[in-house]
């Protein structure tokens, strides 16, 4: 008699945990297949000015007596020169911030007394390659000043990206921090949606990159 | 008599049949009700985050009186939905979801910079020289009030609204399908062009 009732509880057990590896299994799947995610995007733009530097000046405040001087020096070649030459560009680059979900694995996965614990793969970003165009604003050339060379255009475009590159892919980037946050909350809501539709309590662990 | 008595118990399951069938579909039409507010809020929930944010520098080109201006102007959008005014429908089993409006939140960081300030009645290689002209205050205030239009079409134009929206509306349209209810996102009700379910 105990026997029965010894593989009848060790039955019991067995079934239970197959049951949940089922369900475990089955949730996976599902999330696998939902693949790439994109969770947020940002757009920066940055416009570059092919132009006398005395304008620059002009717009900001002098530092020290040598920068007075650069800035006289700078005011008697533009005052020097007959006409304007004037170039105005603009770069844009575009961020995303997405999760990539079959990159879960079973252990990613686990049901314990109705709590779903999931640990999902790290919110990645990339840069999206359709806006990497210059866009010409405006150009103005007067007197007998050079025409803005390609050479120029070029030099100042690098600057630009440059420049949106540093502000959204240093390790401490404002933006970037902000989309992956915003990214991070989206995936949590996502997930406690989809947990509590299929009976469970969630509990989320993102990997860090 | 006995005649009379089967009559009433026959009455009497009759009417015991319908109130357990109205209280059935009662149960049922609570269910639905309550999976109904369930997507709603799901919904609510996931667009309220911002899945689109810009940070753009804004070139604005004009011309008052005779002065021809370029501007510069540094603006942060931020787009979100408007979840206070969500519209649904019930088609049998399946719940169709109107996709919000858009929201857009814009503000102009610092002011407008000033790139090239011409003549416009001198031009080509002849105009301008020796001359750096400025607008007037009257002139700045009437450009200032364009350039805030001009932001709102540039927003339009570039198509960030859509952008924001097609995000929002494929989360939802993989969370819907990873759900277990009939749920369905669309853009537009009348219309029903619902999102098509990803493929596995």
């Amino acid at each position: 008699m105990k026997r029965i009732i010894g593989i009848l509880i060790c039955a019991i057990i067995i079934v239970g945990c197959s049951k949940e590896e089922n369900q475990e299994q089955r949730m996976l799947t599902r999330l696998q297949a939902v693949n790439e995610l994109e969770l947020a995007r940002t757009t920066v733009s940055k416009t570059f000015t092919v132009r006398d530097q005395y304008f620059d000046d002009e717009e900001t405040e002098s530092h020290g007596i040598r920068d007075v001087f650069a800035r006289l020096f700078n005011r008697i070649e533009h005052s020097s020169k007959a006409g304007d030459r004037v170039g105005v560009y603009g770069v844009r680059r575009t961020f995303s911030a997405y999760i990539d979900l079959s990159e879960m694995t079973p252990e990613d996965i686990v049901i314990e007394n109705n709590i779903l614990k999931i640990s999902l793969p790290p919110i990645k970003t990339r840069v999206l390659g359709n806006d990497l165009q210059t866009e010409l604003f405006h150009e103005r050339i007067s007197g007998l000043r050079d025409e803005i060379s390609e050479t120029e255009r070029i030099k100042m475009k690098e600057k630009a990206t440059a420049e949106i590159d540093r502000e959204m892919l240093a390790d401490n980037s404002r933006m970037t921090e902000d989309m992956i946050h915003q990214a991070k909350m989206r995936i949590q809501t996502w997930i406690i949606t989809l947990a509590r539709d299929w009976g469970y309590d969630p509990e989320i662990k993102i990997a860090e990159q | 008599m006995r005649r009379t008595l089967r009559i009433l118990i026959t009455l009497s399951a009759i009417a015991i049949a319908y109130f357990a069938y109205k209280a059935y579909a009662k149960e049922e039409d609570e269910m639905v009700e309550k999976r109904v507010s369930a997507a709603i809020a799901e919904v609510k929930q996931m667009v309220r985050l911002n899945s689109f944010q810009a940070n753009e520098e804004i070139i604005y080109k004009d011309t008052i009186d005779n002065l021809g201006v370029v501007y510069a102007i540094e603006v942060n959008i931020r787009i979100g939905f408007d979840i206070d005014n969500l519209h649904y429908d019930k088609r049998g089993d399946k719940l169709i979801i109107e996709m919000p409006k858009a929201k857009i939140e814009k503000y102009q960081v610092g002011h407008e910079r000033l790139l090239d300030a011409y003549n416009t009645t001198v031009i080509g290689r002849i105009g301008n020289i020796g001359n750096d002209p400025t607008p007037n205050g009257t002139q700045s205030m009437i450009l200032h009030g364009r350039i805030s239009h001009y932001i709102d079409k540039i927003i339009e134009e570039r198509g960030y609204e859509e952008t924001a929206r097609n995000i929002a509306m494929e989360n939802l349209a993989k969370l819907f399908y990873a759900m277990q209810g009939n749920v369905v996102i669309t853009d537009n009700l009348d219309t029903e062009k619902i999102l098509q379910k990803p493929t596995e």
